[in-house]
C-alpha cells in the first residue's frame, strides 16, 4: 500500500534544460519588438487629459518630450521641462533645444514634439510653448497633445 | 597536434545571457503605447502690408469661447461641453447637399473645369511674382480640389466654404483640460462626418477602418481630408 518510495539510489532524473534558452530568447524577442524605451520623467505631477480621438503614435516617429505640470511638493507654479531639464525660461529655451535635438538626417518639422501637459495648466503657458515652436527659425510645427485614451 | 573531434561549446550560460537581456528590456519597456491628438501648427508668416484678408461671413464661423472659469459660450450662448458635438455636426452638415440653411456654413460646388481654370489663373499670377507664398499655397489648395474632382464619379463635389472655421477662443487662465475636451468634441464630429462621407463614396467603408499602412487607403484619406476639412483656429490669447 505504501505510496512513498523509499529513498532509492535512482532519485529524480534531472529536467532537461536544453530548451530553456529557446524559451528565454522567445520572451526576449517579444519584449524587444514590443518595447518603446521609457522616457526620463521629471519629478512633477502630470495628469494628462482624456480624449477619444487620440491616435496612437507611430513607433518610428522621431520624438521630443516636453512636460508641463505642477511640482510634486504641491507648488502652485507651472514648471516646464524639456526632456528632463527644468527650464524656468522655457520660451527662449525651446528653440535651441529643438535645434540641438534634431537628428542629422531630419528637419525639425519632421520631429514630433510630444506635449505632456497637466489638466490644470493654464492655456497661457500652452500658448507660449506653441508660439515658441512655430517660430520660423525653429520650425517645430509637428506637435502632439499626449492624452489618455477614452472610449469612442 | 591532434584535434579532438565533436567537442561542444557549453551552451549552459546561454540562458543566463538571454535572461540578462530579457530583464533589461522588461525594465526599460513601457507597454502602453503613447497616444495623443496630433496637431500641425501654422507657420508664422509676415503678411505683406497690402494683403487684404478674405471677407468672412459670420455664418461661416463656428465660435467657441472658453472663459477663465472654464465656462463655454458656443455661438454666443452658454452651453456645456457635451452639447457642442451636436451643434458642430449641424454646422457642418446643414448645407452639405443643398444650401438651404441660411444660418449655417455655406457650401461651394467645385468641378474639374472650375479647378483647372482657377489653377491656370493662379499660375498666371505667379509668373509675375514667383516668390509669392500666398499664391503658391492657393495653387496647392486648388490642385488638391482637382485631385478630388477627378477621383469622384461626378467630376465635382461640394465643399464647405474656405473661410469656414471652428474658432476656439481662450483666456490666459483657461485650463488645458477644458481646451482638450473642447478640441476632442470638435474632432469627434469631424471624424463622424468623414465617416459618413467615406461610407457614401467608398461603398460603405468606414473611416475608422482605414489602414494608413495601405497606399490606397492613404489616397482615400487624402480625399476625405479635402471633402471634410478640419480647420480649428485659435486666436492669440490677449489676457
Amino acid at each position: 500500500m505504501s505510496k512513498f518510495r523509499k529513498e532509492g539510489k535512482k532519485g529524480q532524473p534531472a529536467v532537461n534544460t536544453a530548451a530553456l534558452p529557446d524559451i528565454v530568447f522567445m520572451l526576449l524577442f517579444f519584449f524587444m519588438v514590443a518595447t518603446r524605451p521609457k522616457e526620463k520623467e521629471p519629478n512633477i505631477e502630470i495628469q494628462t487629459p482624456g480624449s477619444s480621438v487620440a491616435i496612437e503614435l507611430d513607433k518610428n516617429d522621431e520624438t521630443d518630450y516636453l512636460w508641463a505640470g505642477f511640482p510634486a511638493d504641491g507648488g502652485k507654479l507651472v514648471e516646464v521641462f524639456l526632456d528632463d531639464q527644468f527650464k524656468p525660461d522655457y520660451t527662449s529655451a525651446i528653440g535651441p533645444w529643438k535645434l540641438a535635438n534634431k537628428p542629422a538626417d531630419l528637419e525639425v518639422y519632421e520631429v514630433v514634439t510630444i506635449l505632456k501637459i497637466d489638466d490644470n495648466v493654464d492655456m497661457k503657458t500652452v500658448y507660449n510653448i506653441k508660439e515658441a515652436l512655430r517660430d520660423p527659425a525653429v520650425k517645430g510645427y509637428k506637435i502632439n497633445y499626449s492624452t489618455k485614451q477614452l472610449k469612442r | 597536434m591532434a584535434r579532438r573531434e565533436g567537442e561542444e561549446i557549453s551552451a549552459g550560460s546561454m540562458a543566463d545571457i538571454a535572461f540578462l537581456l530579457l530583464i533589461f528590456f522588461i525594465v526599460t519597456t513601457t507597454m502602453e503605447l503613447e497616444a495623443g491628438i496630433p496637431q500641425q501648427l501654422a507657420m508664422k508668416v509676415e503678411l505683406p502690408p497690402d494683403f487684404i484678408p478674405p471677407e468672412v461671413k459670420q455664418r461661416d464661423v463656428f465660435s467657441i469661447a472658453i472663459n477663465a472659469n472654464d465656462q463655454l459660450r458656443v455661438e454666443n450662448e452658454s452651453h456645456e461641453v457635451e452639447e457642442i458635438g451636436e451643434m458642430v455636426y449641424n454646422y457642418f452638415t446643414a448645407n452639405m447637399y443643398q444650401n438651404t440653411d441660411e444660418l449655417e456654413a455655406r457650401y461651394v460646388a467645385y468641378t474639374t473645369e472650375s479647378c483647372k481654370e482657377a489653377i491656370k489663373m493662379a499660375e498666371q499670377e505667379l509668373t509675375e511674382n514667383p516668390e509669392d507664398l500666398i499664391v503658391q499655397s492657393r495653387i496647392l489648395k486648388w490642385e488638391k480640389r482637382l485631385m478630388v474632382c477627378e477621383a469622384l464619379p461626378d467630376a465635382g463635389y461640394r465643399e464647405i466654404h474656405e473661410t469656414a472655421v471652428v474658432q476656439v477662443k481662450q483666456k490666459a487662465k483657461t485650463s488645458y483640460g477644458m481646451y482638450i475636451s473642447v478640441v476632442n468634441e470638435v474632432k469627434k464630429v469631424i471624424n463622424k462626418v468623414r465617416d459618413e462621407k467615406c461610407k457614401e463614396i467608398f461603398n460603405g467603408l468606414s473611416y475608422y477602418d482605414l489602414d494608413m499602412e495601405l497606399d490606397e487607403d492613404q489616397e482615400k484619406m487624402k480625399i476625405l481630408r479635402v471633402l471634410v476639412p478640419e480647420r480649428i483656429i485659435e486666436p492669440a490669447i490677449k489676457n
